[in-house]
């Protein structure tokens, strides 16, 4: 069991990053961006190229990437920060001047989530890809945990990411701007926000964490054009559960649906097995992230952290 | 919040804009010259978990079209293959159907790779036959399709025969087995299991797994409680490849049995080291027949390369049955319901009696020549001899395979008995 919880973290880890952009993006840019999940696939796809550009630069010691993978990563958030703004000044602003209605917003970053797809499946075609086809043997730790030095690595990146994050969002002017914009638009408007720069820093900071969380996701599981889509689900399901707009709520959302995702099953089995009742429980892990949205849902209609509607 | 009304102008011009654009483009769809052409329709996955076989079937689906050209066409028309992609997704699958049935007309569809049961709502009512090259679960045998559904393929109950003999020939006492959770997974798992069993070896445990997750660690860790000699994993790549992967480096197995839906360069490459040297699999035989020698050839010279993947040699036995029959029903059964016309001659053209026909351009050339004498012929595929029985099913070998020197080698065919 504490090694089904150790692989929810790092699960939890990868989606907690990209909750929290979206979440961001969901409370001051007031839409639920479904395009996400596709910019999640090609930040990961741009790193692969990147990768593929820079050649063999070796590995890092214990780990299956080297210096080649950090390098090719933070050149893909350069690309996906120009791509992304390129969206939001071509697509989503003329939009927003055109007052759209969130419900419109959302619909057209769906159809946006389409092209985006398309594009990926186009340039890079169908295959699953990895970063290194290298197998790692994961290291055996106390109470029967095993983990691989690269899961150890994600959750340190994660760790680092989300501090640095948090510090903007505290301690930084346009942190403050964003976190009023998020709470009270008209307000923080009136108060001589600068909207378009904070709409800016929103973009560049979700658009970071979602580069790095598809690069993180890469190296963990593997590259596949719909691994975005899929990853939509426990996404949204963080962000709501946690309450939208709720920096906290996305972190803990996101480990709480990694953790509940790898465990639940495996403690409704056990269950079952104690009970002498033969049953699969398997086939309904993809359930328990529904049913728990909807449990915390009918408690906290708000969500974890969320407020009330002013 | 407040909404502007839409800009009326200016969607106006966008709309002009676009059909203007439709209009160019339907222009380039429709042939420059008259030259009669005869529609069928292709549903494959080009996107989705099953992407790497759809490229290769779609690859065997444009080969039989060119040879089938080559040899003239069907009652001299030029045969056209329209394709849909059903993105390895049952609603996408539909969708992708009912605008084949629907807006393009065609009287035949070379389809669906999985889940054929479209038949029922879709294509059977409406008269369009559909073969599958790959659809082998074995509850496709009794779907209720008015004898529309048809395969070039065996069914899982033959597969799941070999595979789980297979187990116990390989050596392996116990085994854990883990299933892709959809019709295909669920009903092989079942008939391996069976045959395992009847083999005197003991399933230790059973579970399925749902594809795209980004770990499973949950199925692999019960699966392995008790020490099984061999893990047999039904799937497919995508997440396969996943599941191996997580499989090696948490130690939890290191023995894999593959059925068909493993058969897969993909998985290979996907797996670095040497992990998977001398694991066995199971797939759709090649048939060791002038057919299947001759489609191997040909497919070398066209794509320059041996198929990718398994199955597009049974698309390209799709093709040309739907081609012969076209040819035998005559120009008059087509104009009134040309999918009855097809599925009626289906089994004419395939099955015994009459002169075999191999699968090249010069066996096609003496098939419509034949057909246009008014006398039988019997297509030997390259997948097998495509005999169709009353359900549409067929008997083609099961090959045995496995991994040398990272390749995918053949071992034997089993010929079903």
């Amino acid at each position: 069991m504490a090694d089904l919880l150790v692989s929810g973290i790092i699960y939890g880890s990868i989606i907690a990053l990209g909750a929290i952009g979206l979440t961001l993006i969901a409370s001051i840019l007031n839409f639920f961006n479904f395009a996400y999940g596709d910019l999640f696939s090609l930040g990961a796809f741009i790193t692969f190229l990147f990768l593929d550009l820079l050649g063999d630069w070796g590995a890092f010691p214990g780990l299956s990437f080297g210096g080649g993978l950090v390098v090719a990563t933070l050149l893909s958030v350069l690309i996906m920060l120009a791509i992304i703004l390129l969206i939001d000044r071509f697509f989503f602003k003329p939009l927003r001047e055109f007052d759209a209605t969130p419900l419109f917003m959302s619909l057209a970053s769906l159809g946006l989530a389409f092209i985006l797809r398309a594009i990926i499946n186009i340039v890079w075609g169908p295959e699953i890809r990895y970063y290194s086809t290298a197998i790692q043997i994961s290291k055996k730790l106390p109470f029967g945990i095993r983990v691989k030095p690269d899961e150890l690595f994600i959750v340190i990146c994660t760790l680092a990411l989300v501090t640095l994050v948090y510090l903007i969002l505290k301690k930084t002017r346009m942190g403050k701007a964003m976190r009023a914009m998020s709470d009270n638009p008209v307000l923080a408007k009136a108060s001589g926000v600068e909207t378009v720069r904070v709409i800016m820093w929103t973009w560049i900071i979700a658009g970071t964490l979602i580069t790095v969380a598809g690069t993180l996701y890469g190296i963990q599981v593997q590259l596949r054009p719909t691994m975005g889509w899929h990853f939509l689900i426990p996404l949204f399901v963080a962000v709501i559960m946690g309450g939208i707009g709720s920096f906290w709520g996305a972190l803990i959302g996101g480990m709480v649906i990694g953790i509940s995702e790898e465990m639940i099953t495996a403690v409704l089995q056990n269950a079952f097995h104690s009970m002498q009742i033969d049953a699969d429980m398997s086939g309904y892990k993809p359930a328990v992230a529904f049913v728990l949205v909807v449990l915390i849902l009918l408690i906290k209609p708000h969500g974890i952290f969320g407020k009330k509607e002013h | 919040m407040s909404s502007k009304k839409f800009n009326k102008g200016r969607f106006g011009k966008c709309f002009l804009a676009t059909m203007m654009v439709a209009l160019v483009f339907s222009f380039i769809n429709s042939p420059g010259y008259c030259e009669e052409e005869m529609k069928i329709g292709s549903l494959i996955p080009m996107s989705g978990d099953l992407a790497a076989y759809g490229k290769c079937v779609q690859q065997g689906v444009n080969l039989a079209a060119k040879h089938i050209n080559e040899a003239g066409g069907p009652l001299n028309m030029k045969l056209k293959v329209v394709f849909r992609d059903s993105q390895t997704d049952p609603t996408a699958l539909r969708d992708s159907a009912e605008k084949l049935v629907n807006v393009d007309k065609v009287p035949a569809i070379v389809g669906p790779m999985i889940r054929s049961d479209v038949a029922t709502p879709v294509t059977a009512p409406n008269h369009v036959v559909i073969i599958s090259p790959s659809n082998t679960p074995t509850w496709v045998t009794t779907l209720k399709d008015d004898d529309y559904t048809f395969r070039t393929t065996s069914s899982d109950a033959i597969q799941g025969k070999v595979l789980g003999k297979l187990a116990w020939e390989r050596n392996y006492k116990t085994a854990s087995i883990l299933y892709i959770n959809d019709p295909y997974g669920g009903g092989l798992a079942e008939s391996c299991k069976e045959w395992f069993e009847k083999s005197r070896g003991k399933i230790l445990g059973q579970a399925s797994y749902d594809p795209g997750k980004a770990s499973y660690k949950m199925q692999l860790k019960e699966l392995a409680k008790g020490n099984p000699d061999v893990l047999i994993l039904i799937g497919y790549p995508e997440s396969g490849t996943v599941i191996i992967r997580q499989a090696l480096s948490e130690g939890l197995f290191s023995q894999f049995l593959f059925p068909d839906g493993m058969q897969s360069q993909q998985i290979i490459d996907s797996v670095g080291g040497n992990y998977l040297e001398g694991m066995y699999g199971t797939g759709p035989g090649a048939a060791e027949n002038p057919s299947y020698k001759s489609y191997l050839k040909e497919f070398n010279k066209v794509y320059g390369a041996n198929p990718a993947t398994a199955y597009s040699e049974n698309a390209y036995d799709g093709v040309v049955v739907i081609a012969l029959a076209i040819q035998a029903a005559g120009k008059d059964a087509l104009k009134t319901d040309p999918g009855k016309a097809i599925r009626d001659k289906l089994r004419v053209v395939a099955n015994p009696p009459g002169e075999k026909i191999i699968a090249s351009v010069d066996g096609f050339r003496k098939a419509f020549r034949l057909l246009a004498e008014g006398k039988d012929i019997d297509y030997e595929g390259a997948a097998g001899s495509i005999d169709f029985d009353e359900h549409g099913d067929t008997m083609t070998p099961i090959l045995v395979w496995k991994i040398e020197k990272r390749k995918i080698v053949p071992v034997r065919s089993v010929i079903p008995d």
